[in-house]
């Protein structure tokens, strides 16, 4: 059984649509992204999960259970806030035993102690226990914010954007704690981020959100490779994916696709023909990843002449940012296959790394 | 060179201040240092007509209002005093104790819950603090008579909500306002109901701003006049009321009333104490912040 099921579940907040007819179903111990920028729905579908927010329409269900409606039972589900929400006049061990403390749990004193011990030793804040929340870290703040929401068990847990507050290193140290400790949940955890890199390294599946609506669900890999639309591609990546307006012409025995100004033209792999073909007039955007482009010299197949624009230089790998006629392409690369200032630029896209997308912005599939 | 200009602009710029802030103490200061030294004199001394700085002070005064002195010579003995002092006393900490029952929920409900027309109830409690007292104390009075609340300590109690029923609503609200929300939905998600997380989460978390209010609310009923003058008798005269009795058809007793009105600021003196303490601390409890 999914463990949290959304049925056309629409949020408004008087005219505006935070969240617009949403259908989903997260699966037991499955660890669910919603990825998408600031003002896309993600907290508020959160929120109501935990019913902090009620829906306007459509209804929620967690293992089976309806929690939306008025005569629904308050949801099992834990949630992690952005700024951790911690009780500030309670020491650290107060914090993580609150939840078991409530009427509805009501756990005795012995067993307290023991489960909270248990979690202090789990995320190394043994040390910490007595301490308040002022006279902590920004990552220990995390840790015990994490503590009091995994004490209590739940069906399921909400994380709403729980390292964006966190600096870079420390960031990157709870991204892996949290990977390694996503093993041991047997409870569905919905992650709200807008941090690709987070989105893929955690996520059993992510689902893209914009403006309230769901562009795509599906693995890491899925939404990385075969986005369904232009947002989808553009939200993953960085530097973001190049997009070229063009068309499809017939070159040879086979179709090309090329830019407007046709100084950028590159072939169609052989599997996109026919769909293309039913396109040849329209025009249609590539979507190149910055990493699909090489660096090549001038004698070599499909070389193209660059005008080089900008270099970001980020250690061993680099950004370029050069220009093929009318069209500006952002490309990685390795620090050795960067030309010298002044040399000439040629660069070679690879065909059967291209994404087409048609005129609504959906990408075309093969068949 | 500049740099020497700069440290010379801004010893005079300190130097400015803390010439204001004497200017301002000794403003604020010289009306009660004079009282005292009033309460520190005999009859004779006081309405000397060079006043004197130098003097052999006396205790005479104190004695006279807190235990009374022997009759030698007409009414010279004003016991009344130190009843007038505890009615105060009742009457301000009731006052106060009421409107923290009534209030602190009030402010939290003004502050977190979804109700139709909340600013303009919030407005109307503002309100009670926009006509000046004596221009509702009639009507009061009409109806403390026929209700029999006049004289009573609970109609001052009551008539004294509308000096500290406001000023609790508008200062707990705000502190209320000032606890983040994301910190209740966490304890609701934790199990608790909205009362319990009333009781041990926002409570202990506006400690300091609940004190340092209630100390004002305590202050401003305190010095209150015209209730207690108008909508009391001797049995339940404040303190300030009291003060009135020094002054009769024959005489002024300035000594006795000046003792008596160090006694009265006695409180006020001791509670600014602790309010600066609190004022200072507020609600900059620091970790609530992310």
């Amino acid at each position: 059984m999914a463990a949290v099921t959304f049925a056309g579940v629409t949020k408004r907040y008087g005219k505006l649509v935070a969240v617009d007819r949403m259908d989903l179903e997260i699966g037991p111990a499955e660890f669910f992204v919603i990825l998408g920028p600031a003002g896309a729905g993600k907290t508020t579908t959160l929120k109501m999960i935990a019913r902090i927010e009620d829906v306007s329409e459509g209804e929620i269900r967690i293992d089976g259970e309806r929690i939306t409606g008025p005569d629904a039972p308050e949801p099992d589900a834990a949630m992690i806030f952005e700024n951790y929400a911690l009780y500030p006049h309670l020491t650290v061990f107060d914090n993580i035993a609150f939840p078991l403390r409530s009427r509805r749990r009501q756990t005795g004193p012995a067993e307290i102690a023991a489960r909270v011990g248990e979690i202090a030793r789990m995320l190394e804040i043994e040390g910490l226990l007595e301490r308040r929340p002022a006279e902590l870290s920004g990552g220990q703040r995390q840790r015990v914010s994490l503590g009091r929401a995994l004490v209590r068990k739940p069906k399921v847990f909400l994380m709403d954007e729980p390292l964006s507050h966190l600096d870079a290193k420390l960031r990157h140290q709870m991204r892996r704690e949290l990977k390694k400790l996503k093993g041991r949940l047997e409870s569905a955890v919905v992650f709200v981020t807008h941090d690709y890199m987070e989105a893929l390294s955690l996520a059993d599946r992510i689902a893209v959100l914009d403006k309230g609506r769901i562009h795509q669900v599906g693995t890491p890999e899925e939404v990385y490779t075969a986005p369904e639309d232009i947002f989808v591609a553009s939200q993953l990546g960085y530097p973001r994916i190049n997009l070229v307006e063009g068309r499809v012409l017939v070159r040879g025995d086979g179709l090309a696709f090329a830019s407007r100004d046709q100084a950028l033209a590159f072939p169609v792999p052989a599997k996109l023909r026919r769909r293309l073909e039913e396109l040849s007039q329209g025009e249609i955007t590539a979507g190149i990843r910055p990493a699909a482009i090489g660096i090549v010299t001038a004698e070599a197949p499909g070389a193209v002449r660059a005008v080089r624009l900008m270099t970001e230089r980020l250690g061993n790998r680099h950004i370029l940012f050069a220009a093929v006629g009318g069209t500006s392409l952002a490309v990685t690369a390795d620090r050795a296959e960067l030309p010298e200032a002044g040399e000439g630029l040629f660069l070679s896209v690879q065909p059967e790394d291209v994404l087409y997308f048609g005129p609504s912005g959906q990408r075309i599939k093969e068949g | 060179m500049s740099s020497r200009r700069e440290l010379l602009g801004s010893v005079t710029r300190k130097a400015l201040i803390y010439a204001g802030l004497a200017v301002m103490l000794a403003l604020a200061l010289a009306p009660i240092v004079w009282i005292f030294l009033i309460s520190l004199k005999t009859d004779k001394d006081i309405i000397a007509s060079v006043p004197r700085i130098v003097f052999t002070p006396t205790l005479e005064n104190y004695k006279a209002i807190l235990i009374g002195v022997k009759s030698a010579g007409g009414e010279t003995a004003r016991p009344e005093f130190v009843h007038y002092f505890l009615n105060s006393l009742i009457i301000t900490s009731g006052a106060v104790l009421v409107s923290l029952l009534a209030g602190v929920p009030a402010a939290y409900a003004l502050a977190r819950f979804k109700i139709k027309l909340k600013e303009n109830i919030a407005f109307t409690f503002l309100s009670f603090r926009f006509a000046p007292e004596i221009a509702v104390i009639i009507p009061i009075f009409v109806i403390y008579r026929s209700l029999g609340l006049y004289n009573t300590y609970v109609g001052m109690i009551l008539v004294y909500q509308l000096v500290t029923l406001p000023l609790i609503i508008w200062l707990m609200r705000g502190y209320f306002e000032d606890i983040p929300e994301s910190i209740e939905q966490a304890a609701r998600l934790d199990g608790y109901s909205r009362f319990a997380i009333f009781r041990k989460i926002c409570l202990p978390l506006v400690k300091p701003g609940l004190a340092s209010t209630a100390i004002l609310a305590f202050i401003f009923a305190w010095n209150n006049f015209i209730f207690g003058l108008v909508l009391g008798a001797k049995e339940t005269f404040p303190v300030t009321v009291g003060m009135l009795g020094f002054i009769s058809y024959e005489s002024v007793l300035w000594g006795q009333m000046a003792a008596a009105s160090m006694v009265t600021i006695l409180p006020e003196i001791v509670i600014a104490l602790f309010i600066q303490k609190y004022l200072v601390r507020g609600l900059s409890f620091g970790a609530v912040r992310g």
